[in-house]
């Protein structure tokens, strides 16, 4: 019996958790066996009961965190509930910077092993081992805030390594990171797998990455129960229910546009080969004649003739007035630290820019300085034409809405609706208010909650009211940091929805974000920030042939584009019309 | 930041066990503010700054500068002390009409004035040579704190940058939302608009870091070890010991000098004044 129950690492039987006695079940009924070694994706819209899940697993709740549960749940065939068990499993979460407890680098490996009283003698090589897996090894002694977002989160998965546990929970573990740090953690998670035999739960959003990893998925559907369980492909095959709260693999959004525009997929591909592989065959003269998407390129315009400007040209465009004109800003925080060095950035009005670039590259300090929040000593900011240094703290709000990463930062009233009307009044009569708020209450769909408290909004709804009191003054430019940051596709596709409209009656839109998918969906143009500068900008297809550029900027691809640089033509699938540009290209009318 | 200007060092003050130099350092602290003339912190000042240069190698500038901030806060309590000084009287300094300035008025003034630098001298020296990890660690194993408290000094110390990051964000943000007025009610207004966001995340970003710990296994296991353990050695003890000789011998100095006043002849002096 008992050699039967060591099969699985984990097994979850009949399972229901709720956090409030008599309110509703977070976890209902859940059912699952994961095996030793085995590597396993946990999948659901936001809200559904993941992450109480990992916690369950590790034993946190009802242990730290209040909670009734109901069935069992067996780590290694003992069960879990009693008390925490030290080195069983180890969890990563997914804000880097509040999982990690001490002030320097090797402290924070060796708390673990402290907590197992682990003999000193045997600390410092356990810690070593550990960071140098996970490349902190010449970071040993230093401060953890020093860290970036990314090195953060290396360090609190070499703090679990060091404890050696035989299965690993990661909740979100990538979702605050760049695609830089997004690609050491798969680095290292690989590295992982390849070294011992380890049980992996791994809960992610995005998944182009982490499912070359995965051996098996688990779909969990918006009640907390287990919708699909199955090898990745069969769990795709069909396009899973509730798909449209789940980010779907690239592959699988690709594969499907095919079978929708009446092609015959007898397999829906996951990883990039196989999907390379899909797309040679059901376009065999892609295959042939490797020179044909530059055939379609050259419709757009000569290949030869470089695109892009890596500074920034006025004189591209004599028509437009330029909305944003930054010339040789530089700026040096007070620690001495430079954060932005001699940028250079023009946006004609009625642009769609997305601003990206590694953590730290400048970024946020840029927009700052053109927001009027910092005023660079060095270099030139206008606005339409306006030298900003002439401009006051106040005169930055009639041309420009910002919206901050997190939401909660911005709210200044207690009520949704006097939440806009504070925005509103600085312009407007107050016997236009009324009108005035419900026009934006309507049109950010924020209509029945009026009364609401901002802080008890959804994510989703924090964000749509954060853009609404940005953009009621109708000022000219918007600035957007991070916004679609921990939302569900549904959620982040009605706000780029609303972000969209804005563009479209003619709103200047600055987008700061590492989501490679977004900057491809809805960028017009792209500017890259490396170290302080501004390094190229351009269009999206033009920077994805930079690969000069991207490898300088840290930039990953996403997966559309590296599926087009293998077909030949990095910007094959960045417009809507790639399938019947394909299908053109098929019956030889190309 | 004075609470986070520890700076790695080799001193002795570096290398002594942080829990004795906590004491010892009180004790010097503490001392002055027994006395009620000017002299006697004055003098402990002078010692603070000694002491940084020889046991701590630190520049007495450097120590003088990081406190510089607090000089126009310690000039304000000399002159309000000195304004509203209501004990015994003797010589007129100054009169401007209702104004009127007396020489222990002064006394008293500077001597609360120096009484709040020499606080504030000793304790910027326990921060800039005391390693917080192994101030926790001594804490624990000297003074026999449970290490759930012992552990809290941590936390508190990871925190401080975090929720400065959060402030300048959330000032930067409501700048954008307009209203921003310069102004102390302006100012005092704000606080309590900051305050819920910066509470909000904070109790999040707190929670994160208790669930995080637990799952570390802190507090789990009967015996814990320690990656960094501190030890009382003979040094440690013969710096508590040389210390009080060194206060000793300067409350004697002072006295000897006559000017030494005692805190309870000070209270006994004004209440026969009355």
């Amino acid at each position: 019996m008992t050699e039967f129950m060591t099969e699985f690492a984990i097994e979850v039987d009949r399972f229901s958790c709720r956090y409030l006695e008599n309110g509703p079940w977070v976890l209902e009924n859940v059912s699952f066996q994961i095996r030793r070694g085995e590597t396993v994706l946990l999948l659901g819209p936001s809200g559904c009961g993941k992450s109480t899940l990992a916690l369950c697993l590790k034993g946190l709740i009802p242990h730290t965190i209040a909670g009734e549960t109901r069935g069992k749940v067996r780590i290694g065939g003992t069960s879990v509930g009693e008390e925490i068990e030290i080195s069983g499993e180890g969890i990563v979460f997914q804000d880097p910077e509040s999982q990690l407890i001490m002030p320097r680098v090797d402290e924070e490996v060796a708390f673990g092993l402290e907590n197992m009283a682990v003999p000193l003698s045997s600390m410092d090589e356990r810690i070593d081992r550990a960071l140098s897996k996970c490349g902190l090894a010449s970071y040993k002694k230093q401060l953890v805030e020093t860290l970036s977002t990314g090195q953060m989160q290396r360090l609190a998965l070499a703090s679990v390594m060091a404890m050696q546990p035989s299965i690993f929970i990661f909740d979100e573990p990538t979702a605050n990171l760049d695609p830089e740090g997004t690609e050491h953690f798969y680095q290292d998670l690989r590295a992982l797998k390849g070294s011992m035999e380890v049980t992996i739960f791994l809960i992610e959003h995005r998944i182009d990455m982490a499912l070359p990893l995965v051996d098996r998925v688990l779909l969990m559907d918006q009640n907390g129960r287990i919708a699909a369980d199955g090898e990745p492909h069969q769990v795709f095959e069909n396009g899973p229910t509730g798909r449209d709260r789940i980010w779907l693999p690239t592959a699988c959004r690709l594969t499907e546009m095919l079978k929708n525009g009446g092609y015959a997929v007898s397999r829906t591909p996951l990883s990039l080969d196989e999907t390379e592989a899909l797309f040679r065959r059901v376009f065999p003269r892609l295959q042939i004649n490797s020179g044909v998407s530059e055939r379609a390129s050259i419709s757009h315009s000569d290949p030869a003739v470089p695109r892009h400007s890596s500074v920034a040209s006025p004189s591209a465009s004599t028509d437009k007035v330029p909305a944003i004109a930054v010339r040789g800003v530089s700026y040096s925080y007070p620690s001495g630290q430079v954060a932005l060095d001699r940028a250079d950035l023009h946006i004609d009005e009625g642009t769609f820019l997305a601003l990206i670039g590694a953590n730290g590259s400048g970024k946020s300090t840029l927009a700052k300085a053109i927001s009027g929040l910092i005023r660079p000593k060095e270099g030139q900011i206008s606005l339409f034409n306006q030298p900003a240094n002439r401009l006051r703290g106040s005169q930055f709000m009639q041309y420009i809405g910002y919206v901050f990463q997190n939401p909660e930062h911005q709210f200044v009233t207690e009520r949704v609706e006097d939440e806009l009307a504070y925005s509103l009044k600085r312009q407007y009569p107050p016997e236009d208010l009324v009108f005035r708020t419900g026009e934006l209450l309507d049109s950010f769909a924020l209509r029945g909650f009026e009364e609401a408290n901002p802080f008890s909004l959804s994510q989703g709804q924090k964000r749509r009211l954060s853009v609404a009191t940005m953009v009621a003054l109708k000022q000219p430019i918007l600035i957007l940091d991070e916004p679609t940051f921990g939302q569900d596709p549904d959620s982040a596709r009605l706000l780029m929805q609303h972000v969209q409209r804005l563009h479209k009656q003619g709103k200047t839109i600055v987008l700061i974000t590492h989501d490679m998918h977004l900057v491809l969906a809805y960028g017009e143009l792209t500017a890259v920030m490396y170290r302080g500068r501004v390094i190229f900008q351009g269009t999206p297809d033009e920077l994805f042939r930079e690969s000069e550029i991207l490898v300088r900027a840290s930039l990953s691809p996403p997966f559309e584009v590296q599926l087009g640089q293998r077909l030949g033509d990095p910007s094959l699938f960045t417009r809507g019309d790639w399938l019947e540009r394909l299908s053109a290209l098929q019956s030889g009318l190309l | 930041m004075i609470f986070r200007s520890y700076t790695e060092g080799n001193s002795f003050l570096h290398r002594m066990n942080p829990a004795m130099k906590l004491l010892t350092l009180s004790l010097f602290l503490m001392v002055p503010t027994l006395f009620l003339d000017p002299a006697t912190p004055l003098a402990f000042l002078l010692l603070s700054l000694l002491l940084a240069l020889i046991l701590g190698r630190i520049s007495p500038f450097k120590l003088l500068h990081q406190m510089a901030p607090f000089f126009v806060v310690m000039l304000g309590i000399c002159v309000f002390s000195s304004l509203f000084y209501g004990g015994p009287k003797s010589e007129l300094l100054l009169h401007l009409g209702p104004v009127t300035v007396y020489r222990e008025g002064v006394a008293f003034g500077l001597s609360i004035g120096l009484r709040f630098l020499c606080v504030l001298s000793y304790s910027s020296i326990f921060v800039r040579t005391t390693d917080p990890t192994l101030l926790a660690s001594s804490l624990i194993h000297q003074v026999h704190l449970p290490y759930r408290i012992g552990y809290t000094v941590l936390t508190a110390y990871r925190f401080i940058p975090i929720l400065q990051w959060e402030l300048s964000n959330i000032r930067d943000a409501h700048k954008i939302r307009g209203g921003y007025r310069e102004g102390i009610w302006a100012r005092l207004g704000r606080i309590r608009r900051y305050g819920i966001p910066l509470l909000s995340n904070g109790i999040r970003r707190a929670e994160r870091m208790a669930i995080s710990m637990d799952a570390r296994g802190f507090g789990t296991a009967l015996k814990r070890t320690y990656y960094r353990p501190t030890s009382l050695r003979t040094s440690d003890v013969l710096f508590l010991i040389g210390s009080v000789l060194v206060i000793v011998c300067t409350l004697i100095g002072l006295n000897r000098f006559g000017l030494l006043r005692g805190f309870l002849a000070g209270v006994a002096e004004s209440l026969v004044e009355h």
